[in-house]
């Protein structure tokens, strides 16, 4: 395969529009000492699937479909020897006020995260990252209805959980 | 609502520093790397040991059988012994490629009922490979026991090492089956949860 092959270069570039984006789902799925290799799992998985994407979705729906994908197998596959999360011991128990730190509030957004099953884990992930319903639809393949109700339920569990009711 | 403000920290929060792309000059090396990766993946896989394994395990028993046993009962409990040792480990093999070929690129529904699929599949086989192992070992235990011929001591510790090896690998397999067992309930849990 030469330098300038243009699906190498598709997949450079996907990557590099994408990055943040794998990070966030390796961040949320894996602990510290194996995210990059669930990073490399996830770009492995993009680089096999690239030539069928066949552009019925935007890229960004398909990088978080492989992702989270990927994500939740390389869990089950990795299961007996992950430990827990070091930095997502934040113990946010309810709070009288939400705290208006932005760092204190991405850890308890962490700390939710984790508290969740792999599947609720995933939509409301989705929904942090701004995703329509639409598109939680297509990365899931819920219905959107089935999309709106369930983050109704989980944005209602975190705010009595978190913000005081 | 207090939320929006917990998003907006998510989106603007600061990612870890490491890059996705291994250190080197160019796009052709990091797909190199990938695909290195994926070989190892394939290496490290419990289902090529298994190919392997079996592969020598079944080519020395087929000829010990000749070299150490007498014509007769023996020896076809060997070959029968091999065979389905190659069997086995070809039907490994065949469900790790088919798996491998295909990418993460569905919706997760369907992502996660082709997984169960296929763990269903490699259940179906370490069950019917258990069960195989199990009644060849049986069948084996009967032809020492009321096998024609006269058998020699060294033909009698090679029909028992048969044995003992039928019931090693019928246990490999229940140990295995109750791992594949694990992922298939909690692939199911997940189809469950997404259809709730």
């Amino acid at each position: 395969m030469s330098p300038g092959d243009p699906r190498q270069t598709l997949f450079e570039e996907v990557v590099a529009a994408n990055e943040r984006r794998i990070k966030a789902i390796a961040r949320s799925y894996a602990p510290p000492s194996e995210r990059q290799d669930l990073c490399q799992e996830i770009l492995l998985q993009m680089w096999k699937g690239l030539g069928g994407f066949k552009g019925r979705s935007t890229v960004s729906t398909w990088v978080y479909r492989v992702a989270l994908n990927t994500a939740i197998t390389f869990r089950r596959r990795n299961r007996h020897r992950i430990e827990p999360a070091e930095d997502l011991s934040v113990q946010a128990t309810a709070l009288p006020h939400a705290p208006s730190d932005p760092e204190r509030q991405v850890l308890i957004l962490e700390d939710f995260l984790g508290s969740l099953g792999k599947i609720d884990r995933a939509v409301f992930l989705l929904y942090l990252e701004d995703l329509s319903y639409r598109d939680i639809s297509e990365v899931t393949g819920l219905t959107e209805s089935h999309v709106g109700v369930r983050i109704n339920r989980l944005k209602k569990a975190f705010v009595e959980r978190y913000c005081g009711g | 609502m207090e939320l929006e403000g917990f998003k907006s920290a998510w989106q603007q929060r600061r990612m870890e520093g490491y890059s996705l792309s291994p250190p080197g000059d160019g796009a052709s090396r990091s797909v190199r790397f990938l695909r290195i990766s994926a070989a190892r993946d394939i290496q490290r896989s419990e289902e090529l040991s298994r190919l392997i394994f079996s592969l020598l395990f079944g080519l020395v028993a087929v000829s010990a059988s000749f070299v150490v046993m007498a014509p007769g009962a023996g020896r076809v409990v060997a070959w029968m012994f091999a065979a389905a040792l190659l069997v086995d480990g070809v039907a490994g093999f065949v469900l790790l490629v088919r798996r491998l070929r295909q990418a993460a690129t569905d919706n997760m529904i369907q992502f996660i009922s082709r997984e169960y699929r296929q763990v269903e599949a490699r259940l179906r086989i370490e069950i019917y490979t258990q069960g195989v192992m199990l009644i060849l070992a049986a069948a084996a235990v009967v032809l020492l026991v009321f096998g024609p011929g006269v058998a020699t001591g060294r033909d009698n510790v090679f029909r028992m090492g048969i044995v003992t090896a039928f019931l090693a690998v019928a246990w490999r397999r229940g140990r295995s089956r109750s791992r594949s067992r694990e992922i298939s309930h909690e692939l199911r849990n997940y189809l469950k949860d997404l259809e709730a």
